[in-house]
């Protein structure tokens, strides 16, 4: 099967007065049809700059694509042909995005904002795609959506607002859904409602998810394949069952470890020090400076190695090329 | 320590506002901290601020080591406040950035000390000793800190008057996961070696499982589970709290009896129990009579009418035998 | 207890930093355009105070063969005026008017204004409602009909020019503070020191002025560049210093009518009204940067 979205050697930088940011380095990964894919990292992974140039979204400067590759559908997207992007971006690749309030204009309505998109990508008039809209809020769980349709988005919820970006980007019927901490900021019910949804969205149409979060037990449900971001860099990667039951990264290990635990009173594993400054990164691997098993070696910066079938992970502790005592 | 008898809080001052909380009642004893988790409405932050006095209650009572402080005048607020701790959600903003650090741990102590200026350094800087920092950086600003170290610097000043009870407001959200392990172990090793009891509001079930040995369950502003730690996150009863824990734990999703994934927003207001309409263990009475917080044995508490079944039947076999 | 958390997410350490005020001084020395205007400034004001020593000749007193004389020509480094009295002088004397007029109305305005400020942003029921109502009603008052107003019951100088000022800009100064006031009453490192045991007045002190004073100091800064125009507008208008004492404003004014044969008659009043002007904007901007840790602390 061919990739849907396959993206090589990803690097972008910023600028800032503090120096150069190195915010992604050297990322490569691949969708396929009906595939989802979860990123977890920490904030400064790079994980959210990753999403945000899959269709290169980001205003370029402040941002540097210092280098890439993107291939959706088989056609290769460069970063400033504006209308073949213009083309990609929400019909082949959606974004729902964080606070999904705030990725509403708070001066319109709903029905304004909607109409507005669906008018542009979709060439119709709004009086024919409106019953559609209503039906799709519906199914994403939007309780009276006739009514919300004529609200402004600080007069509902975040969990509403949620739902409502999640249906805007349906509408579109993209390929491949980019969800960027979709469940963090969202009460309880919410949480279960837009998670089951998406699960039933990739049931029923063959929507291919790449989902980003922090929360590993919500990458966990609904992922097939799982990224581990640390300072930029893929640092592990593999089907999201095994990465979960036998991680090979130290750092994907601490992060497991200090995140299930359930014992009480004993100690939680620690992962000692704080994630790095990506203007100032330490030389060789970024992850270093936090490593219980440091040696010798991690003082140049290990290469993304396959460590099993389908799973890779970058650390010298699992190369077994390199001597270590 | 710190007792809550059928508090109930409202949003706004005119008639007829939601209720942050809706006749909220626990205990809480020494050594013995309490978890609440829920949802994130307001209730759980007004909780807080109830227990210090800084939002009066519409009904019910606050009791402070046995003293009603309900009604109490500013001044016996103030008086009161010296033995309990709070740190606050937003740590970062809980400092002011216009001033170093410094000041904003030496608050407590200015108010309820006579301290001069080189006491009141040294007991700011045993304070961020206590919690793993260094003196020397008492002179910098909030914002030159990282979150793990603001959010020390905020136990820090909660535990200058060397309270018994620690209100911690949602601890370790705003924090990296690798950073949060080092926070809560902080917080175990405090409450070994300061004698302190806790009260944790959480989001995170797992951060309440970790720290406290009986836990409250909030929706909406009620009780809606109250039982021992332990027993609550290895058999949660109420469909609610089910689903809750189901969220991280996928074990818990197996064993069922939780909230069905589908289904209406389930705010909607019905005659009798909230989660009318999406709740798997759903009876006939559920859409019409709204449950009441039923004690099961003799640690908990539970507000479902499927649960209080099997509590009445549990019950009748025990007479029975 | 591990040493985990006693690592900052900085680089090393270095030895305790200086108290903040030697770090608001460094932060506004580092601002070259702040420096350059204080500079002017204090040269401006040594100018104004020893102008009896500096000046060549009498402000006042006219020298009938020295009519009209360009700048830069012998004896008049300025040149003269059309009746014959010396620029330079004038513009040095004048400088005795500009800085009271800039300084004084806004200092006024400033303690005033922060008092109201205060109390109208701190007490949102009764006694804070009066004090916002009162500000409304100085905001709908015209600067100059007041000034007029004045002029008729004091008759026109400095004092006139400096009271009209002081109360029109009071109520700017006190939304600001009220404003900033206001949102700082629900901020969180305010319900913590309530929660530390603070009383009302001990928060004002410690936590509502540390962000009030320098918002107030920055704003009067930057307003002083602004003063010095609309004073030297009264002095256009001839509400201010009467002749002969010498007005910048009123020098404009009077040059005027020598516009197409004598530029510089009221040229150079102006362009010594835009440098002050804009010295205290300068100044003002650094003093933004060095009064905010935290815009201070940045690299």
């Amino acid at each position: 099967m061919t990739a849907l979205l396959e993206v090589s050697g990803l690097t972008v930088r910023f600028g800032s007065p503090a120096g150069e940011v190195h915010a992604v380095e050297d990322v490569s990964l691949s969708v396929g049809a009906g595939e989802s894919m979860g990123i977890v990292g920490e904030s400064g992974s790079g994980k959210t700059v990753t999403c945000m140039s899959l269709s290169w979204l980001l205003p370029s400067p402040p941002a540097r694509y210092v280098g890439g590759r993107i291939v959706f559908k088989g056609e290769d997207l460069r970063p400033r042909e504006e209308r073949k992007l213009r083309h990609v971006r929400g019909r082949g690749i959606g974004i729902i995005f964080q606070n999904a309030r705030l990725s509403f204009d708070p001066a319109y309505r709903f029905g304004a904002q909607i109409a507005e998109v669906l008018r542009a990508h979709l060439d119709a008039p709004w009086k024919a795609l409106r019953p559609e809209a209503i039906r799709t809020l519906r199914e994403c769980n939007v309780a009276d959506a006739e009514s919300v349709l004529r609200k402004y988005p600080h007069e509902v919820s975040g969990g509403v607002a949620q739902r409502v970006s999640i249906a805007l980007a349906l509408l579109i019927r993209p390929d491949l859904l980019v969800a960027d901490e979709p469940t963090t900021s969202l009460d309880l019910l919410s949480q279960i409602e837009v998670l089951a949804l998406l699960e039933r969205l990739r049931r029923e149409t063959g929507l291919a998810l790449i989902l980003v979060s922090h929360d590993l037990s919500v990458v966990r449900r609904i992922a097939d394949r799982v990224i581990i971001m640390y300072a930029g860099r893929i640092v592990e990667e593999g089907p999201a069952g095994e990465i979960f039951a036998s991680p090979k990264h130290p750092y994907t290990q601490g992060l497991l470890a200090s995140a299930l635990q359930r014992r009480e009173g004993e100690h939680l594993y620690e992962l000692p020090g704080t994630p790095p400054d990506l203007a100032a990164l330490p030389p060789g691997c970024s992850f270093r400076p936090r490593c219980p098993h440091a040696f010798a070696r991690c003082e140049t910066m290990p290469e993304l190695l396959p460590v099993g079938a389908g799973r890779a992970a970058r650390c010298h502790l699992l190369d077994p090329s390199v001597p270590h005592g | 320590m710190l007792e809550f008898d059928q508090v109930s809080v409202a949003f706004g001052r005119r008639e007829g506002t939601p209720l942050a909380l809706d006749h909220v009642g626990f205990h809480v004893m020494p050594d013995r901290s309490l978890g609440v988790i829920g949802d994130s409405g307001a209730g759980k932050t007004t909780l807080c601020r109830v227990a210090t006095g800084l939002v009066r209650p519409v009904s019910g009572r606050v009791l402070l080591e046995g003293a009603d402080l309900t009604g109490a005048r500013r001044a016996d607020w103030r008086k009161a406040r010296r033995h309990i701790g709070l740190v606050f959600q937003d740590a970062q903003g809980s400092f002011n950035p216009m001033r170093p650090v410094m000041d904003g741990i030496s608050m407590p102590l200015l108010s309820y000390n006579d301290l001069g200026a080189a006491e009141l350094r040294r007991a700011v800087g045993a304070a961020m000793e206590q919690v793993g920092l260094h003196p020397s950086q008492m002179t910098r600003y909030p914002h030159e800190f990282s979150g793990g170290q603001i959010q020390r610097l905020a136990i820090a000043r909660a535990l200058t008057t060397r309270p018994r009870l620690l209100l911690l407001d949602e601890p370790v959200s705003a924090l990296d996961v690798s950073i949060r392990a080092q926070i809560l172990n902080l917080l175990v090793d405090l409450a070994a070696s300061l004698r302190l009891t806790y009260v944790v509001i959480s989001s995170d079930p797992a951060v309440v499982h970790y720290l406290t040995a009986d836990t409250l369950v909030l929706f909406a502003g009620r009780v809606v589970e109250a039982a021992p730690t332990r027993t609550l996150f290895a058999r949660p009863l109420h469909p609610y709290t089910t689903s809750l824990l189901a969220l991280r734990d996928p074990e818990v999703a197996l064993r069922g009896g939780g909230l069905s994934q589908s289904g209406a927003a389930a705010t909607a207001p019905s005659a009798g129990c909230r989660f009318a309409g999406i709740c798997t263990l759903e009876r006939s009475e559920c859409q019409k009579v709204p449950p009441e917080l039923w004690p099961i044995g003799e640690e908990r508490r539970v507000r479902c009418h499927a649960r209080r079944e099997v509590a009445d039947q549990k019950a009748r076999e025990g007479a029975d035998a | 207890m591990s040493a985990a958390g006693a690592t900052t997410a900085h680089p090393a350490v270095p030895a305790a930093p200086r108290s903040a005020t030697r770090q608001a001084l460094a932060a506004f020395l580092r601002d070259r355009m702040a420096v350059i205007g204080l500079v002017v400034l204090l040269l401006a004001l040594l100018a104004a105070i020893f102008a009896p020593l500096l000046s060549p000749y009498d402000p006042t007193m006219g020298d009938d063969d020295a009519i009209l004389v360009p700048p830069l020509s012998m004896g008049h480094l300025l040149g003269t005026d059309m009746q014959g009295r010396d620029l330079l002088a004038r513009i040095l004397f004048g400088a005795r008017l500009a800085f009271p007029e800039a300084i004084i109305p806004v200092a006024v305005a400033a303690a005033a204004g922060l008092v109201l400020g205060l109390i109208g942003g701190f007490y949102h029921r009764a006694v804070g409602e009066v004090v916002m109502r009162v500000l409304d009603v100085l905001f709908a008052i015209p600067m100059v009909l007041l000034a007029i107003a004045i002029a008729a019951a004091l008759g026109s100088g400095l004092p006139t020019v400096i009271l009209s000022m002081a109360i029109v800009i009071t109520p700017y100064i006190a939304r600001v503070v009220a404003t900033t006031t206001s949102q700082l009453r629900s901020a969180t490192f305010v319900e913590a020191a309530r929660v530390s045991g603070f009383g009302d007045l001990r928060i004002l002190r410690r936590e509502i002025l540390t962000h009030v004073i320098p918002a107030v100091v920055v704003y009067s800064t930057t307003n002083m560049g602004a003063m010095v125009v609309f004073a030297a507008g009264f002095g256009f208008l001839g509400l201010g210093a009467q002749p002969p004492t010498p007005d910048w404003g009123a020098m404009i004014a009077d040059g005027m009518r020598s516009l197409d044969d004598a530029p510089w008659v009221s040229t150079v009043p102006g362009v010594a009204i835009v440098i002050i002007a804009l010295a205290f904007n300068y100044v003002g901007d650094g003093l933004r940067v060095a009064l905010d840790p935290r815009l201070r602390t940045r690299l």
